[in-house]
């Protein structure tokens, strides 16, 4: 069968042993700076990309792949342990795992929070491997035409799904591409809105971006939280689940992991929307449903594993298709981008080693995490217990750090200040910045489809109608838009979503 | 200004529109045609422009009977500025001082940032991140950085 003879070349890539290390180490240093209240998986990738620099293309990708799963594994620690939301994704697993932890059952909460994901991750895997193959041999098949509509589709979509105004979004979204087009551009070499700055020739870095708005906006409103609330990282108990523990969580993981597998490939709060469906869904068909809220296991079992899930799946569009459905996943985009991959239909076809390895090193990365995570647990409950107030100092050396290591440059220092200073503006105006970093990394590519199209239709614009594909794109695209205008759909949303940043 | 007003929706629009517009009005300088066909100057001015009726709407829907009135929020823009101006200093200070000046000046804006202030907090953070900064960065990753001054 090709998708095993696939898994085998992965397996054979992701296990060598340098790989397997960086693994390791992606896993640990993004569960340590993940674990960090109020530092989101987004800020944490752009935090530690820089480590990842100086590496072959494929050992970076593990690592890279380690530190998401690790910044996604240790925000539910957090969010167990302090009642907040590390991610926007813990922010159900905040219910009950809290009260768990409470009843001093903080242990069994993390570890069914690990078991969970583990399981979670494993299905999530299998499917990215079965789909990216049969969705790879569709999108190559698509013309420039056809991908500026799917971005435009991507796009549409991750505003629509998203809580807040959509017209701010949109807003949000155009402002982003704007600020993906600064530097030379690639057709014509000329150079666009670099005011004089030879460091803006190469594009403003995304790490500077990320870090400015998303780790230094998250720095700063984590000192609002602090102080407030009990924090239970004195008593964490057994970490192994009962007997009965474990016969009440499988049915909300397996609940979990479906609802996760499918919501994790659409564009948009996939993630943070899927735990919020799975918490609801077993709310509702559990047994023991009027635990919930009071301490039930399958409250943190159902929400973690379809968040896991469609952790795993939201790679299906990122890697095949190229476009990304959430900001964190643009981030992923964009490392990918700065290690010289260009995500897409050609990356599985020109560099099956690297395309099957990362996928099976997401599989190891599950397992590591799983094997790291019971014996960590001290230790980041050690780290739990420093005060905010001291952790502010380190998460905003680190975050400066990771800007400057990208390019030894002052200037992205400077620039990530500014853009510190401009996200907080932003948000005071109710406009949240996760769309503008979408469209900072879809901004170029949609870009240099949009003038392919036109040279291969001799510059008639009607191309991205009367091509079939991209004609379907655009109107799935008027279809979400309009979605959002309708009252009801809106309030729906807005009980689910919560935005991805 | 109406009280019944969305006001932070109607500074977002204004924001959305001027920026749109001055973006439009940048790229009009770049050519619009190329050899291999569109120049660098269309797909930024149109995406301007859509920013400006962006803008546009939003100001029509902030200011229209639909709108959620909101008024600003005395937010305290201290914390931001001290720790983003903070990051300004670091990276001022980097090249010429190391990190032995660097980093303290960065860890005294972010003391000054915080909601209560102390010395002894500022001295114990320094004296732990300091030697840590330069084990990680310098002595392990080898970052081009400076531990002295560059005298």
């Amino acid at each position: 069968m090709e998708l095993i003879d696939n898994l085998m070349l992965g397996l054979q890539t992701a296990l060598s042993l340098q790989n397997l290390f960086f693994a390791f180490i992606g896993c640990l240093m993004g569960t340590l700076i993940g674990v960090l209240p109020g530092v989101g998986p987004l800020a944490t990738i752009a935090m530690l990309l820089p480590f990842t620099f100086g590496l072959d293309p494929t050992s970076a990708l593990i690592m890279l792949a380690g530190i998401y799963y690790g910044g996604a594994y240790g925000g539910s620690t957090t969010a167990i342990l302090l009642n907040v939301p590390g991610e926007t994704s813990s922010v159900v697993t905040v219910i009950d795992g809290y009260q768990m932890a409470r009843q001093g059952r903080a242990g069994v909460a993390i570890c069914t929070a690990a078991i969970s994901s583990f399981f979670a991750g494993c299905v999530g895997t299998l499917i990215l491997a079965a789909f990216a193959g049969s969705l790879t041999v569709l999108a190559l098949r698509f013309g420039p035409a056809d991908y500026f509509s799917l971005m435009a589709v991507g796009l549409v979509g991750a505003i629509s799904l998203t809580s807040g105004s959509t017209i701010k979004a949109i807003g949000m979204v155009l402002i982003g591409i704007i600020l993906g087009l600064v530097g030379t551009d690639i057709q014509t070499g000329a150079l666009r809105f670099v005011f004089g700055q030879q460091y803006l020739w190469d594009g403003i870095n995304v790490i500077a971006i990320a870090i400015g708005i998303f780790a230094f906006g998250e720095a700063v409103g984590g000192m609002e939280g602090d102080g407030k609330g009990q924090t239970y990282t004195d008593r964490i108990g057994s970490i192994f689940p009962t007997r009965a523990d474990c016969v009440r969580m499988i049915g909300p993981i397996l609940r979990g992991t479906t609802i996760g597998s499918l919501l994790g490939v659409l564009p948009g709060a996939g993630q943070s929307v899927s735990s919020f469906i799975a918490y609801s869904v077993d709310k509702k068909v559990s047994r023991y449903r009027k635990e919930f809220g009071s301490g039930a296991i399958e409250g943190v079992a159902a929400p973690e594993a379809a968040n896991n899930a469609a952790a795993q799946t939201a790679f299906v569009p990122t890697l095949t298709l190229g476009v990304p459905g959430s900001a964190t996943m643009a981030m992923m985009l964009g490392a990918m981008i700065m290690h010289n991959i260009q995500p897409g239909p050609r990356v599985m076809v020109s560099n099956p080693d690297l395309f099957w390895g990362l996928i099976v090193s997401m599989w190891i990365g599950n397992l590591i995490l799983v094997i790291l995570n019971l014996p960590l647990v001290g230790l980041w409950v050690k780290l739990l217990q420093i005060p905010y107030k001291l952790l502010f100092f380190a998460i905003v050396m680190f975050s400066c750090f990771g800007v400057f290591a990208a390019n030894n440059a002052i200037f992205d220092l400077l620039l990530a200040a500014g853009f510190g200073l401009a996200g907080y503006l932003l948000r005071w105006l109710d406009c949240e910045p996760a769309p503008l970093l979408l469209g900072f990394i879809l901004g170029p590519i949609m870009e240099d489809n949009f003038r392919r199209a036109l040279v291969m239709s001799d510059g008639d614009y009607s191309v991205f109608v009367t091509e079939p594909i991209s004609s379907v794109f655009l109107i799935l695209s008027a279809l979400f838009l309009a979605l959002t205008l309708i009252p009801a759909f809106r309030r729906k949303r807005d009980e689910v979503a919560i935005d991805e940043s | 200004m109406n009280r019944q007003m969305d006001q932070k929706g109607v500074v977002a629009g204004l924001f959305f529109l001027v920026f749109g517009l001055a973006i439009a009005v940048g790229a009009a300088s770049y050519p619009f045609k190329a050899d291999t066909g569109i120049g660098p100057g269309f797909f930024p001015s149109m995406v301007g422009i859509a920013l400006a009726i962006t803008g546009i709407v939003q100001i029509g829907a902030a200011m229209g009977p639909g709108a959620t009135p909101t008024r600003f929020d005395r937010r305290p823009l201290k914390p931001i500025l001290f720790t983003t101006g903070g990051v300004v200093v670091f990276a001022l200070l980097l090249k010429p001082g190391g990190l032995i000046l660097a980093l303290p000046a960065l860890f005294l804006c972010l003391a000054l940032a915080q909601s209560s202030f102390s010395w002894r907090r500022l001295v114990g953070v320094s004296l732990v991140l300091l030697p840590s900064a330069w084990l990680i960065f310098i002595a392990f990753l080898g970052m081009p950085i400076r531990f002295l001054p560059d005298f």
